[in-house]
């Protein structure tokens, strides 16, 4: 027998062990502190706009010595990380954000007035439009107007010589695989105009939902009509209508100066406003949103923000800005040597457009306004009376979505708290046996290994679960929440007055979720015992890249495969499509219908967790003793015999608490829901927890809400955990 | 053992020891004393505690009630590491992660022994088990023998007071058990350390035992030198579990006769042997081991008939299974020189040798000579 | 016979072969999306293939475009920084108190065990703004250590489960043979009962280190200084309110996920090997 070679096994480990020593170093020596005078200033900008603030910034410090810190924030975590963080004093000096939230940052107290930075004799420095909405009715300045953002027509002038006189010209010019015009036909947003042209808003007076009657009914069958009749492609997002633009698959696109700045030098384009629409009584005018600059409280006391502030809005810094967005600046607009000529056609098109209501309760007609249009996008029929009876849905969900005067005493709330705590002592003082003081003391030593563990998990995650859904008494928006006492249960359990198993009901979404755990767990199992299985081959050639390439669905950040998964899903350009396509087999509208959209969910999330089970399984089947299987082989067993006699059984131990870990993770998996259906069609493949998501960041940020969603969540899989447990002790 | 004499400190002393499991009561008053430089062997069916003794005194176990001297002093609340023990487990233990000079050097580098002393003893032991040429392998690649003798070298390099074994043999094939056997007792002679040992191996336990402890349900069955509790065992418990084949068991009454004390076998009368004294008539099981009786011959008369029903022949001698007839249906083994050639059907003309005669209680199944 | 076995392993590869395929399908659409100058990939094509390759994308998503390279360098040190800090934490925090569940009888012990597994029922959802508050209390915004602790604490429960597992598949007589050896029970754990879980030990902290590797909300809600932005946070910017530039989108995360795939392949024979297959018996 030749003697093995011993290995070295702690050189591989000393390797690994120093770069983690490593890294703990770094993360102990954090960033160098930063200047204790500077300005802070907070953005979601991105592309040629982020650039020139940085410059911009870079610029005022390099002059006034003033240190000026800009930041780029995701887009996702803008409004919350504004919320979080200058509640606690944590947060920018200056940031910019679009006006219509400016009411609800007010309300919550995050702004200082901006009087300094905008002084009243500033006024017709700026467009007039841009002035009123960053002052409120007395008239005093509450930000700093910045930008205007709006959408126009952006038209390929080769596809399309002559700039049409209207819409109807414009969807009449048609080529062979162009389509006249783009856009994104399931946006509110975009929507808009259309809206406005048949003599429709939004929001009404008093918060009143806007997208009803005649207006409304008008405006998505007109926008129907020009996807159904091809001129239009069929639910398209923002990049894929840039997609097509920059292609040259589409003659015309609604978009914003975004696609602009990004189109390849020479791209044959020019910027209109939106054409006249011929068949509605006003001209489709988009939303237009002005962007100002926004002081915190903490500035009040520093003169220099606001200095700041005002140079930012000022002529000198606006002539910089214009090339890369729609200042709100006058100025610039009057010197054609320092304005590019797509911008000009923006602001002449931000000029016409009708700025969005601050009111809070804009933000809440975004999700029943986009899910009517889908609606009726996809309804078979549109005759009128079917639409408005999607409309009338549309309308119902967004006054069920209102936050409810609901406050209660808070006095039954505290003697139940008192009484439940007293209960609890007393069932524990109890079920103590005598021996549980000696036993504690016993168990002293075993302590000393737990106590980390037990203090890092009680106040890092259990301490804020605790307080979230302490959350679940108290309704209304996060910054005016009121004592309801058990209102938000109430109203979720009975299903706000509506049907109780009606779509985005807490009954029937609880059904969907069960579906949906049982579906992706299934699957998960079964996929991943089978490739473990056949990756345990003893012989198996190319085990180790097999074995790699098949986790690398796990090693991929799930928020950009999830994104792709609904790239491929899409009806008209998603490659499943293509794929049926090429067999010969219809392509299918993936999320037009529940057991479609609900199938794309659980193909994604299959994908995304059956290597985690993979994984789990292959060590577990390391320890299935081979002599035992051999003595199967010996007493004739078939394979599949020695799979479910021996292999199987022996993997349960190790197989069943990653079943139920997954079983509950799936039931919170709230992401993948949320980036590929999105919920579609009509919230029916929405799951518990994304509908809580929705309460908390779509719906008035009722926090409240979103916390009993929490609490019930919670109180479910608690209660089928008993149950099961009961239920194996029963049958054991 | 008299006051006089002078007394000398056990090496360990197991006192009154008893240990429950919730409820199961697995050691009840365990008393045990083991001189310095002697080899004691618990012995027992699976189930009667000798591993749970063994772990208590090893301080794995925390015993129930009692207490456990070493050299003198109270141990019982002392950690295994502050004991001065080395143990070998039955499934050798031995750490994964480390080569087989590492799994040696182990424990004297928890103890901050200089290297140089570490790799003399190292280097002593692996020459004395012969694994000089596996030091740089891992345990994985050893095969059963040699990972058995590596666990023994990792407990030999410690130098310890007291040597611990459980069942350290029974994963090895008879043949390799056999020579390990001796050399666990030549090395334990050369290290002159004390040694307990537990087994269930009636033939470890008579081989290697100085002292050998026979527990049963718990409690200490019989203590004593190998050889006193083979001939004079004090229960029918002992006398079965040591010896192999086993014991022959024959029903008979002890009869008061003229010519003095005989037990009565299916009308044949055998010889009390001296020791027992007077005895009451009484029914009497009669135990004869398998080398007592024997062919009848010149020098020892015909005592019964054996009806053969199956022998084994193992070439140096044979053991013949059967019925004496007359003498009620129990089967007897009888040793037989393999010069005879038997087989089934035979009948067998049976002598005994009466010296060595055990009678039993057949109620209480105690000896009826043992102390009581 | 061999035909047989020929036929077998020709299945067994056609299987896994599909296996295969399925799980790089989409990936390569992020690929192509990444390679593609236009950012753009599906495009009602069934075979994922850039049409107009460039490395544009990798060039902007590592801010080598915008000459910011250097940050690009600091954000993927903070990543790797707080994930490898994480994964060392929860392991080193996680493995006594799965040792102790999987061998020390003590009070409170299925107790523990159960309110560990509650955590893991509980939505997050409501429970960031605490969290945030928290941290702000503790000093630990714009702080890796902030975010380090904050992952740990999260990776803590299923880092326990799975050592506890693992623990108990290891033999007690390792560690009674230490203790006799000389060590103290803590000894014995470190000194053998650890370096025999190596792979579980390993296959945790793998876990841990993704979930801080891919965390992006709370990375993105603590940290105020581009310094301190850990990559995800960085590849979110590039997702807007009305559109995301998808190019640099994907050609980002592609290098994301590089560190995890190398990792992953490096430590696969000791994720999947039996360590204790020879300590035990023969």
């Amino acid at each position: 027998m030749k003697a093995q070679k011993p290995r070295a096994p702690w050189k591989a480990w000393f390797l690994a062990f120093s770069l983690l020593l490593a890294a703990v170093g770094l993360v102990a020596s954090d960033c160098k502190a930063p200047a204790a005078n500077r300005i802070v200033l907070w953005h979601a900008y991105r592309g040629a706009e982020e650039e020139a603030i940085a410059q911009l910034g870079a610029r005022y410090q390099a002059e006034t010595g003033t240190a000026v810190e800009v930041l780029a924030v995701p887009f996702l975590a803008y409004a919350s990380k504004l919320s979080s963080a200058i509640a606690r004093d944590q947060g920018p000096d200056v940031f910019i954000d679009a006006h219509e939230r400016l009411s609800s940052y007010r309300e919550e107290g995050l702004l200082a007035r901006a009087e300094a930075a905008f002084p009243k004799y500033d006024i017709d420095r700026y467009d007039s439009i841009a002035s009123t909405v960053a002052r409120d009715e007395d008239g005093a300045a509450w930000g700093v107007p910045f930008a205007l953002k709006g959408v126009a027509l952006i038209v390929n002038t080769e596809l399309m010589p002559e700039l049409p006189a209207s819409v109807e010209q414009l969807v009449k010019a048609r080529n062979d695989g162009v389509f006249p015009l783009a856009y994104e036909s399931e946006s509110a947003y975009v929507h808009a105009p259309w809206l406005h042209a048949f003599g429709g808003a939004m929001l009404g007076p008093n918060d009143a939902y806007g997208f009803t009657g005649e207006s409304a009914r008008r405006s998505v069958a007109f926008a129907r009509g020009l996807v159904s009749s091809g001129v239009v492609p069929n639910g398209a997002d923002g990049a894929l209508v840039k997609q097509l633009f920059e292609s040259r698959k589409a003659a015309a696109i609604i978009a914003g100066p975004g696609v602009v700045s990004e189109l390849p030098p020479h791209f044959p384009y020019q910027v209109v406003p939106l054409p006249p629409l011929r068949a509605a009584p006003s001209r489709p005018d988009p939303f237009l949103t002005v962007e100002l600059l926004l002081l915190t409280p903490r500035t009040a006391s520093r003169p220099e923000v606001s200095a700041f502030a005002r140079w930012l809005a000022s002529d000198e810094a606006a002539k910089l800005r214009v090339r890369a967005q729609v200042v709100a600046n006058n100025q610039p607009w009057h010197d054609d040597t320092v304005v590019p000529v797509a911008m000009r056609a923006f602001h002449e098109a931000a000029l016409r457009s009708r700025p969005m209501s601050t009111r809070a309760a804009m933000r809440a007609t975004w999700e029943p306004v986009e899910q009517a249009i889908r609606g009726v996008m996809r309804a078979a029929a549109a005759d009128d009376a079917a639409i408005d009876a999607i409309l009338a849905e549309s309308r119902r969900r967004f006054e069920s979505a209102r936050p409810r005067a609901v406050s209660a005493s808070p006095t039954r709330g505290l003697v139940a708290l008192g009484l439940g705590l007293l209960l609890t002592a007393i069932a524990l003082y109890r079920r103590a046996k005598p021996r549980f003081w000696s036993g504690v003391r016993a168990s002293a030593g075993a302590y000393a290994y737990v106590v980390y563990a037990t203090i890092a998990v009680f106040v890092l995650v259990v301490l804020p679960l605790v307080a979230g859904a302490v959350m679940s008494f108290f309704a209304g928006p996060r910054h005016q929440m009121t004592y309801a006492g058990l209102g938000n249960y109430v109203d979720i359990l009975t299903a706000r007055g509506g049907p109780l198993f009606g779509y985005g009901s807490f009954y029937r979404t609880l059904l969907v979720t069960v579906a949906w755990t049982i579906a992706n767990v299934a699957l998960h199992v079964t996929i991943g015992l089978g490739l473990a299985l056949l990756l345990s081959r003893p012989l198996l050639r190319a085990k180790g890249v097999y074995r790699t390439l098949l986790i690398v669905p796990w090693a991929v950040p799930s928020y950009v495969t999830a994104l792709a998964y609904k790239g491929m899903f899409h009806q008209q350009f998603g490659a499943v499509n293509a794929i049926l396509r090429k067999v010969g087999a219809e392509p299918v509208a993936w999320f037009s219908h529940f057991s479609t959209a609900f199938a794309a969910n659980v193909a994604t999330n299959v994908w995304l967790g059956f290597p985690f089970m993979m994984v789990v399984i292959l060590g577990a089947l390391t320890n299935v003793p081979k002599d035992v299987l051999e003595a199967a082989d010996i007493d004739g067993a078939t394979p599949w015999q020695r799979f479910s006699r021996i292999t199987f059984p022996l993997l349960l131990p190790q197989l069943v608490p990653a079943v139920v870990l997954g079983a509950v993770w799936t039931f919170n998996m709230f992401n993948v829901v949320f980036l590929v259906s999105g919920g579609e069609p009509d919230n029916q493949t929405d799951i518990l927890v994304s509908e809580a998501y929705r309460w908390a960041f779509t719906r008035h940020a009722q926090y409240g809400y979103a916390a009993a969603y929490a609490v019930l969540i919670f109180g479910i899989l608690w209660l089928t955990s008993r149950l099961s447990r009961r239920w194996q002790a029963e049958s054991t | 053992m008299t006051p006089s004499t002078r007394r000398e400190v056990p090496c360990c002393e197991v006192r009154d020891l008893s240990k429950a499991f919730d409820q199961t009561t697995v050691l009840s008053n365990v008393s045990l004393s083991m001189k310095s430089g002697s080899f004691t062997v618990l012995v027992g069916a699976s189930g009667c505690g000798k591993s749970t003794l063994l772990r208590t005194v090893a301080g794995l176990e925390p015993p129930t009630s009692g207490s456990i001297w070493m050299g003198g002093r109270d141990v019982t609340a002392l950690s295994p590491k502050d004991r001065d023990i080395a143990m070998v487990f039955q499934s050798y233990a031995l750490y994964p992660h480390l080569s087989v000079r590492e799994n040696l050097a182990f424990g004297l580098r928890l103890r901050r022994t200089p290297e140089a002393e570490i790799v003399a003893r190292v280097s002593e032991a692996s020459a004395m088990l012969g694994l000089d040429a596996l030091l740089d392998r891992l345990p994985r690649q050893l095969s059963g023998g040699q990972r058995q003798r590596v666990a023994m070298g990792r407990a030999i390099v410690r130098r310890p007071h007291m040597f611990l074994f459980d069942e350290p043999l029974s994963n090895l094939d008879a043949a390799l058990r056999a020579e390990v056997r001796v050399e666990i007792r030549r090395l334990h002679d050369r290290m002159g350390g004390t040694t307990l040992y537990v087994t269930h191996d009636q033939v470890e336990a008579m081989t290697l035992a100085d002292t050998l402890c026979l527990l049963r349900g718990g409690a200490v069955e019989q203590m004593g030198a190998p050889l006193a509790l083979f001939d004079r065992p004090v229960s029918r418990f002992v006398a079965e579990f040591l010896g192999s084949p086993k014991i022959n068991w024959l029903d008979g009454q002890v009869k008061h006769s003229s010519s003095g004390l005989h037990i009565a076998i299916g009308g044949k009368a055998l010889k009390v042997p001296d020791r027992y004294g007077q005895l009451a008539e009484q029914p009497v099981l009669v135990g004869l081991r398998p080398h007592h009786l024997t062919t009848a011959s010149d020098d020892v008369p015909q005592f019964a008939t054996m009806n053969v029903t199956f022998c084994e022949a193992l070439g140096f001698e044979t053991y013949v299974h059967g019925t004496l007839s007359g003498m009620g249906d129990r089967t007897v083994v009888v040793r037989v020189e393999p010069s005879h050639r038997v087989t089934r059907g035979d009948t067998l003309p049976i002598g005994i040798r009466p010296e060595h005669t055990l009678l039993f209680d057949p109620r209480s199944e105690r000896a009826l000579d043992a102390p009581t | 016979m061999s035909v047989r076995a020929n036929v077998k392993a020709l299945v067994v590869h056609t299987l896994l072969g599909a296996a295969v395929i399925y799980a790089l399908y989409p990936v390569l659409w992020v690929v192509t999306i990444a390679f593609s100058r236009d950012g753009l990939g599906t495009d009602g094509f069934v075979f994922p293939w850039p049409r107009d390759p460039s490395f544009m994308n990798f060039a902007i998503a590592t801010g080598i475009s915008t000459g910011k390279g250097a940050l690009f360098l600091r954000q993927f040190v903070n990543s790797l920084a707080v994930a490898s800090a994480t994964a060392l934490m929860s392991v080193a925090v996680a493995a006594p108190a799965a040792y102790a569940l999987a061998r020390l009888p003590f009070v409170g012990k299925r107790t523990g065990l159960r309110a560990l597994m509650l955590t893991q029922m509980f939505p997050t959802v409501a429970s960031a703004v605490p969290l945030y508050f928290l941290l702000s209390q503790l000093h630990l915004l714009d702080r890796r250590a902030g975010l380090v602790i904050a992952y740990s604490a999260s990776a803590l429960p299923f880092a326990i489960f799975q050592l506890k597992a693992a623990f108990e598949a290891i033999p007690v007589e390792l560690e009674e043979a230490a203790m006799v050896d000389g060590a103290t029970r803590f000894g014995a754990l470190v000194r053998v009962v650890l370096p025999a879980a190596r792979p579980a030990l390993a296959v945790t902290a793998l876990f841990a280190f993704m979930s801080a590797w891919n965390e992006f909300v709370l990375a993105a809600t603590l940290m105020s200084r581009e310094e301190a932005f850990t990559l995800p946070v960085v590849l979110q910017r590039f997702v807007g309110e009305h559109a995301a530039a998808w190019g640099p989108f994907a050609a980002g995360s592609l290098l994301v996920s590089i560190p995890v795939m190398a990792v992953f392949y490096i430590a696969q024979k000791q994720l999947l090997s039996g360590l204790t297959a020879g300590s035990v018996k023969g």
